[in-house]
């Protein structure tokens, strides 16, 4: 197999394919499967987490908040790491590639994604109850985009190992 | 170095520069904000008075003042509406770092590229951050056209922006921004194999 596909044509796929995702998403708020996905598979494991790693901290899931005595991290839309996974779908969705890589770089990448979003809400509660000094930047720049760039890290690992004959290169109709 | 290594120790440099210097960067940027807010508020029943970097209790904050007039032209609204300064920087750093590491065949090259992108960073910076410190003023027009629960347009944008867009867009804003570029140097590398090659390729 040997495709190619021009920086500009995956970045546009990725694009539609990551507003669609989202849309999808936001459209699905306030359902069962969101209520799950948010708050059974990342919010409950990250209190969990934290109280094993932290018996001290006592913190209880109070709807989207994470509760302890010292803070309590109200996890609005956007922060509950959603995005990871949507962008991670919209890439290998976009970057071509053999259907069996395409489903391993899916499972591996949601694995990745579901350890940084607990690690990032983990990180948050931390922040907020320690350091406070360090919200600003944390909560507004390192912690929402660190993750992303570890997923792009990955992403890259999945296009150059995995799929060797797939190369972002000009195709003959680029510009 | 592998081009990982190297990809992460750009990434960390970005990030701590994000981190340093978000405030100054928001500072240095509020006039074009506040003038390209006015731009898009033209034939919206809105006035942007002025945005600017103001500490907000927490943190420094982008803060935008303006204005809504009610269907009859009367101010009806005052309005303020906030941004964190560190979540301003994202896509500006995101952008940048990628026209900036972007692999380029010459000096040329990179410079056109990072002429071109100029203009397109400035769209960028309109389509998130001032459109989301918009957001409000269209909330408050819907409300004062009788909508009493709006969702607006302005805000499936912001939140789009929120959740994970703003990378979205920085990044393919920097694709494109190469992309264009590239025909100015196409004969030149003509039969020289010109491809773009993938992030980690050796």
């Amino acid at each position: 197999m040997n495709r190619h596909v021009s920086p500009l044509r995956f970045g546009l796929t990725f694009l539609v394919a990551f507003a669609i995702l989202m849309g999808s998403f936001e459209a699905s708020r306030g359902t069962a499967f969101e209520r799950v996905f948010v708050e059974d598979l990342i919010l409950a494991p990250t209190c969990a987490l934290i109280n094993a790693v932290t018996p001290g901290e006592q913190v209880t899931r109070v709807d989207r908040t994470i509760v302890s005595p010292g803070a309590n991290l109200h996890v609005t839309r956007g922060c509950e790491g959603v995005e990871m996974f949507l962008l991670l779908i919209a890439g290998i969705l976009a970057f071509p590639a053999p259907r069996k890589r395409r489903i391993l770089g899916l499972l591996l990448g949601s694995l990745l994604a579901y350890v940084l979003s607990v690690a990032r809400l983990m990180a948050l509660h931390y922040t907020l109850r320690y350091s406070p000094g360090g919200w600003e930047a944390l909560h507004g720049l390192i912690l929402p985009l660190g993750p992303v760039i570890l997923m792009a890290f990955f992403f890259m690992r999945w296009t150059s190992h995995g799929v060797a004959s797939t190369s972002m290169e000009p195709s003959p109709d680029a510009a | 170095m592998r081009p990982e290594w190297r990809w992460a120790l750009v990434a960390a440099a970005a990030l701590a520069i994000g981190a340093g210097a978000s405030q100054r960067y928001c500072g240095l940027a509020a006039p074009y904000y506040t003038l390209a807010a006015r731009w898009i508020a033209f034939g919206h029943p809105w006035e942007v008075s002025k945005i600017e970097v103001v500490n907000s209790g927490p943190g420094m904050v982008l803060r935008l003042t303006g204005m809504v007039r009610d269907d009859d032209g009367r101010p009806a609204a005052k309005l303020v509406s906030k941004l964190q300064v560190a979540a301003v920087v994202m896509s500006p750093i995101v952008y940048w770092t990628l026209l900036l590491a972007w692999p380029v065949r010459s000096l040329r090259e990179r410079l056109a590229a990072l002429a071109i992108g100029i203009p397109v960073f400035l769209c960028l910076e309109a389509a998130t951050t001032v459109c989301q410190l918009l957001d409000p003023l269209a909330y408050a027009s819907a409300i004062l056209s009788g909508d009493r629960n709006p969702v607006t347009w302005w805000e499936h944008w912001s939140r789009f922006l929120e959740a994970g867009g703003r990378i979205a867009l920085a990044l393919i804003a920097a694709i494109f921004a190469v992309t264009l570029s590239r025909p100015i140097f196409s004969s030149a590398a003509a039969g020289a194999g010109h491809g773009m090659p993938a992030p980690c390729a050796r």
